[in-house]
This record gives structure tokens, C-alpha cells and sequence, in this order.
């Protein structure tokens, strides 16, 4: 054996010679300790953090929907509808379209009736309704701007508030006048008496004289308003003894 | 690659890990599904090798037991990304290893910085830059003659390149194979190292070896 081989194995004898410390009697218990310790710190941070992470952007979302959704309701809340006149005892609901329906209710030569008071949307939403009561909406819109001077636009509709007959309908009278027509109703029908000019019923060729016998198929009967959601697209009259179908045109 | 076995020393000797009837990587498996106890019985296999690997290494008793906690609760931690096909015996020292030198880096720069670890150093002689640890022993006990306090303080100035092949294999009796599996190294490459260490400590030793011993 070559002397440097020597001094290595005298090495390394003296090396193993050395007596081994111990870890010390609380070692294990340091060490659970400190397991411990570090198990808390990461579920208090980790947790923290990811769930952060995680929800940080649908939470976000959330509220950027909901914002906007808010924003855009009290912005038709707030800006878009005409207080009611009057004493607003009409016991129906208008709804209307775009754009369409009166501008200046106060100008109406027939601002003292109780269809002026109905309170009107103006809005430039789809459509909304304004009542006392309950309401429905049909979802219709128009372009038309016709102007009409009782405040509403009969062809769009009209609820007379979902109640019972007697209780929450809309004398036949007081429909006709909405386009322009005074009417004297009895049980055959409802005799025009005068058509104010310049009205959607004067555009439509409705003459003193005629007697309207049905609104859109509903037989008129002075004794019986009319109920539920209805538009008035077209008259049935007799005139002259002939019966015909007079459709309430645009202007 | 190292066997999850009991080892045999260079020497053929019985090494100081225990006898054990189940194998690490049963116990590693338990743990891994929840039962504490395997974690206490893998610690009561390796407390006492690992604490006495980094005192060798570091000469320091309290840092040695400190790291040495530190090893475990790392091992804890880092179970789940364990892989069984290399010894835990070499996962764990690889652990105390990493953080043994991390250990005297923070001491190079803790001396570099002070004015005090300039003038120490002057006196060290360390064959690189290597403040000594000048504080007592924790236990006097464990370095009984002044012979064992010089040997431990020679390990100490070795460079960790030499130090820790040496330990691992003339101190914790480790087989040549699983200290190149700890170093990462080849195996003539480990042996030459520890050839190297030996050599290097035969020359702070010479007059302890030329003594009564002899």
C-alpha cells in the first residue's frame, strides 16, 4: 500500500473515530413546531391571494354589469317621465312607443277631459307603462309622430287597468274622443256628432253623421265600457246605411 | 443509484442508521396519506445522522440542529414532489446539504461586512476565504480532547466541494455511490474529491497523525 494510500485510510480512521452528537430530546418537536407555524402562515396568505386571484375578475364583472344596469334604470327613472296632471282619475294605462305620442298636453283644447290626464311617457325606451293601477306591456313602437291632442295615441293601447268590467274600463265615448271624435252613444252604437279638424279621425274620413258601430271588432254599447288591453286601428260605421271599415290612417 | 436499504460503511461496519422493517418509502407514503406518525418515525431515522452531518459540517452545534429541523420541515413540505426512484437517504442529505452551504454563504457575507470577520480572518486558515466559528461549543461533551476539536476545525476549513463527500462518506459512513448521488457527480469524480479532502486534511493534520496515535 503506497504511503499516500496510507495517510488516507489513517484519515479517514480518524475521521470515523469521532463521536456522533445527537439531536436534542425536543428535536421532533421543533420540528413539528415549526410545521406548524408554516401551515398557518400559508393558509392565511395562500388562500387569500388565490382567492383573490380567482374571483378578482368575475367580481369585477359583476359590478361592472350591475353598475350599468343601475345607472341605466334611474336614468329612465328619473329623466324620461311626465309627472301626472290633474287629479289623474282615469283609471288606465297608456302605453306608448318612441317618439311618438303628445308633446304639449297643456295645449290640447281638450286638456279639461280625463283622458288629457292620463300620464304619458315620452320615453325612449321600448315602451313603458304609467298608471295607477297595473299595466302591460305590448311592446309596440312607431315611428309616427303624429301629435294628438287628447295626449294619447288610442292605436298603440290602452289598459283599462285589469279590472272588472264596470270598474276599470273606458266609456266608449271617451275612447273616440281620443282621436277626435264626439260621439253620442246609445245601445246600437256611438252617432259621431262632430269630428274636431285636424284630427287622426278626420284624417281617417270619420264624417258627422256616421255611427260607429265596433273599435278593432268590439261592438260599442253605451251601456258597457270597454275592458282589458285595447288599440283603436280601425272603426266599423254605418253610413248612409251602409256598413263599412274605416282604418284610423297616419298622418 | 443508491438502495433505500441499510447501508454498509466503507469499512463494512454497520453505519448508524437504524434497522428498519419498513422501508422509507412506506413511511414516505404514509405520510403522504396522513398519518403523522410515519413523519416521527422518519425523523427518528434521520435526526441524529443529519444533525451529526451538519455539525461536521458547519462546527456549530445549535446551527447544526437548527438546519437540521429545517431539513425536515422542508422534506415535509416537499413529500408530495418526492420522487421514490432515488434513496430519501440521498433526498435528505441533499436538503441538509443545500442548506448548509446556504448557511456559510450568509456567514461570508455577514463577515465581509464587519469589521470584526476582516481581522478573524486574517488568522483563518482556511484554504478559501472562510470566517471560523469562533463561539463555543454548545457541548463540550461532544468534542471531548482537544485531538477531536482540531480535526472538527480542519473538516470546518475545507472547501464544501471536499468537505461534504468527505463527511458523507468517512463520518456518516455513506457508500461512494450515494455520496455521488447526493453531489450529483459521477462516481470517479467523487472519489477523487474525497481522495482531494483527505489529502487537504492530511496536511493540517500531520502533526496529529505523527503523534501518539501513530
Amino acid at each position: 500500500m503506497s504511503d499516500t494510500m496510507k495517510d488516507e485510510d489513517e484519515i479517514s480512521r480518524m475521521l470515523a473515530g469521532l463521536k456522533a452528537v445527537e439531536s436534542p430530546d425536543n428535536f421532533e418537536g421543533g420540528v413539528r413546531s415549526r410545521i406548524a407555524v408554516r401551515r398557518d402562515e400559508a393558509s392565511l396568505s395562500r388562500p387569500s391571494l388565490l382567492l383573490a386571484a380567482k374571483f378578482a375578475f368575475p367580481m369585477l364583472l359583476l359590478l361592472a354589469i350591475g353598475g350599468s344596469l343601475i345607472l341605466f334604470n334611474e336614468r329612465e327613472l328619473s329623466g324620461d317621465l311626465v309627472p301626472p296632471v290633474g287629479d289623474g282619475s282615469l283609471d288606465v294605462a297608456v302605453i306608448e312607443g318612441p317618439g311618438s305620442g303628445p308633446t304639449d298636453i297643456s295645449s290640447s283644447p281638450n286638456v279639461n277631459s280625463p283622458l288629457a290626464q292620463v300620464p304619458v311617457n315620452r320615453g325612449v325606451g321600448n315602451s313603458r307603462a304609467v298608471s295607477q293601477g297595473g299595466s302591460e306591456d305590448i311592446g309596440l313602437s312607431s315611428d309616427d309622430s303624429t301629435v294628438f291632442p287628447d295626449g294619447v295615441d288610442p292605436r298603440k293601447a290602452i289598459v283599462a287597468n285589469g279590472k272588472p268590467p264596470g270598474e276599470g274600463s273606458i266609456s266608449p265615448v271617451d275612447v273616440l274622443s281620443m282621436i277626435g271624435i264626439s260621439t253620442n252613444c246609445s245601445a246600437t252604437g256611438c252617432a259621431v256628432t262632430s269630428v274636431r279638424d285636424g284630427s287622426i279621425a278626420a284624417a281617417a274620413g270619420i264624417e258627422s253623421g256616421d255611427l260607429i258601430s265596433a273599435i278593432d271588432d268590439r261592438p260599442l254599447n253605451s251601456s258597457r265600457g270597454i275592458t282589458g288591453k285595447f288599440t283603436v286601428s280601425e272603426l266599423t260605421i254605418v253610413r248612409s246605411g251602409k256598413r263599412m271599415t274605416v282604418s284610423i290612417a297616419r298622418r | 443509484m443508491a438502495l433505500d436499504t441499510n447501508e454498509l460503511g466503507a469499512s463494512g461496519e454497520d453505519v448508524r442508521l437504524p434497522a428498519r422493517t419498513v422501508s422509507d418509502h412506506q413511511l414516505i407514503e404514509k405520510v403522504r396519506n396522513g398519518d403523522e406518525a410515519a413523519f416521527g418515525e422518519i425523523m427518528s431515522r434521520y435526526k441524529n445522522p443529519i444533525t451529526n452531518f451538519l455539525y461536521r459540517f458547519l462546527n456549530d452545534y445549535e446551527e447544526a440542529v437548527d438546519l437540521a429541523q429545517e431539513t425536515f420541515v422542508r422534506v415535509y413540505f416537499a413529500l408530495d414532489r418526492y420522487h421514490t426512484n432515488y434513496a430519501f437517504s440521498t433526498y435528505i442529505y441533499r436538503i441538509a446539504s443545500n442548506l448548509a452551504i446556504t448557511e456559510l454563504r450568509k456567514r461570508k457575507r455577514r463577515s465581509v461586512l464587519s469589521l470584526t470577520g476582516l481581522f478573524q480572518s486574517v488568522d483563518a486558515e482556511a484554504v478559501e476565504f472562510q470566517p471560523p466559528d469562533l463561539r463555543p461549543l454548545a457541548d463540550t461533551e461532544l468534542v471531548d480532547d482537544e485531538r477531536s476539536r482540531v480535526i472538527a476545525s480542519a473538516i470546518a476549513t475545507l472547501p464544501p466541494k471536499y468537505r461534504i463527500p468527505i463527511i458523507l462518506r468517512d463520518i456518516e459512513g455513506r457508500s461512494y455511490e450515494d455520496v455521488a448521488d447526493v453531489m450529483r457527480l459521477g462516481l470517479g469524480t467523487t472519489k477523487s474529491r474525497i481522495s482531494r479532502g483527505r489529502g487537504l486534511l492530511k496536511e493540517k493534520l500531520t502533526g496529529y497523525m505523527q503523534g501518539p496515535n501513530e
